[in-house]
């Protein structure tokens, strides 16, 4: 008898936290409404999500480096990787020649950079993933310190990756 | 020792300490995301689980709810319910880490940051999502209302009955 009293309170409360919770859930999703409508910069309700939508979202007027002209360039000796994933992922593998530049680095390997721009090597900025902003961030931190020619090489590691060409390993 | 340990675990203290704990992590999470929409729409992208016209609409109403729960069991509004939602919640995160993780994608966790340059998703972004799951449900079975407001409301009623 008390076994049943007391799984029967159980259902109770479970039933009542179900209850109250969906009413936690409607006000949350209220609130998260309120907050977007009250921005200046809100959210649409519809958003275009496919990969060029999210590159071209990317690359904000930055050179659209293509897979065929990096390779073009590398081939040719005129091209300079920067690699914007983090050092782990670099370590593992990487462009070849391509200066790993984490986030928040770009300060330190302006100048060198800079040189390479100078004597007229062209600067691809590259990470993995249509949706990675860090090679865009990148060439946006390079422009701020006087280095305006540098291109972005979307989803750059895995599309070169993909297409079979020379990868180097470990640190450069 | 084991019923100790038990009684130990089952103390209130622990359920009150966990309970601030995600209450504290929950709005915080909620505050972060809703501060930078498009970041957080663009984490969600990246995890390629959810079609493209559902990515906007749950990047601009989950940092609500995240931040009510958060509320809820941060002051002991509905606590249970709180960490019911939170229990869900945390389910759903550590099912798209998990699959996310089996498909090798190198993304951004999108958790307590919306920019991707915090460094990639790995298993112990799973293991500390079911640690929290973990706390959550023990906060569902074990709360005992202590410093929460509805304790203090109910309070206050029972003196006024009495007072009557």
């Amino acid at each position: 008898m008390a076994k049943i009293m007391l799984s029967n309170q159980r259902a109770i409360r479970l039933r009542s936290a179900l209850r109250q919770g969906i009413l936690l859930v409607t006000f949350g999703v209220i609130v998260g409404a309120i907050f977007n409508g009250l921005r200046t910069d809100g959210l649409p309700w519809v958003g275009l999500w496919s990969s060029p939508s999210v590159a071209v979202q990317h690359l904000q007027g930055l050179e659209d480096v293509s897979l065929g002209k990096a390779w073009a360039l590398y081939k040719s000796g005129q091209a300079l990787f920067l690699d914007a994933r983090d050092p782990e992922a670099f370590q593992k593998g990487h462009l070849p020649g391509a200066i790993n530049i984490s986030h928040g680095e770009a300060i330190a390997f302006s100048e060198e950079v800079r040189a390479s721009a100078a004597s007229g090597i062209h600067i691809i900025a590259y990470c993995d993933g249509v949706g990675c902003s860090l090679s865009s961030e990148l060439a946006c931190a390079l422009q701020e310190y006087g280095i305006p020619q540098v291109g972005v090489l979307i989803n750059g590691w895995s599309l070169w990756l993909k297409a079979g060409f020379p990868v180097e390993r470990g640190a450069e | 020792m084991w019923s100790r340990f038990m009684a130990w675990c089952c103390s209130p203290l622990i359920s009150l300490v966990f309970r601030w704990a995600l209450g504290g992590i929950f709005l915080y999470a909620g505050l972060i995301k809703t501060c930078d929409p498009h970041g957080f729409a663009l984490a969600i992208y990246n995890y390629q689980i959810l079609p493209g016209w559902m990515i906007n609409p749950m990047a601009i109403l989950m940092p609500g709810v995240e931040i009510m729960v958060g509320v809820s069991l941060l002051f002991g509004i509905r606590a249970q319910a709180g960490a019911l939602i939170a229990t869900g919640l945390l389910g759903v995160f550590a099912l798209a880490l998990g699959i996310s993780l089996i498909r090798g994608l190198d993304i951004a966790c999108g958790c307590f940051s919306t920019s991707s340059s915090v460094g990639s998703i790995t298993w112990l972004y799973l293991l500390r999502d079911l640690i929290l799951m973990v706390m959550s449900v023990h906060v569902f079975f074990l709360d005992h209302e202590i410093a929460s407001v509805d304790r203090l409301i109910q309070k206050k009623l029972y003196e006024k009955v009495n007072s009557e």
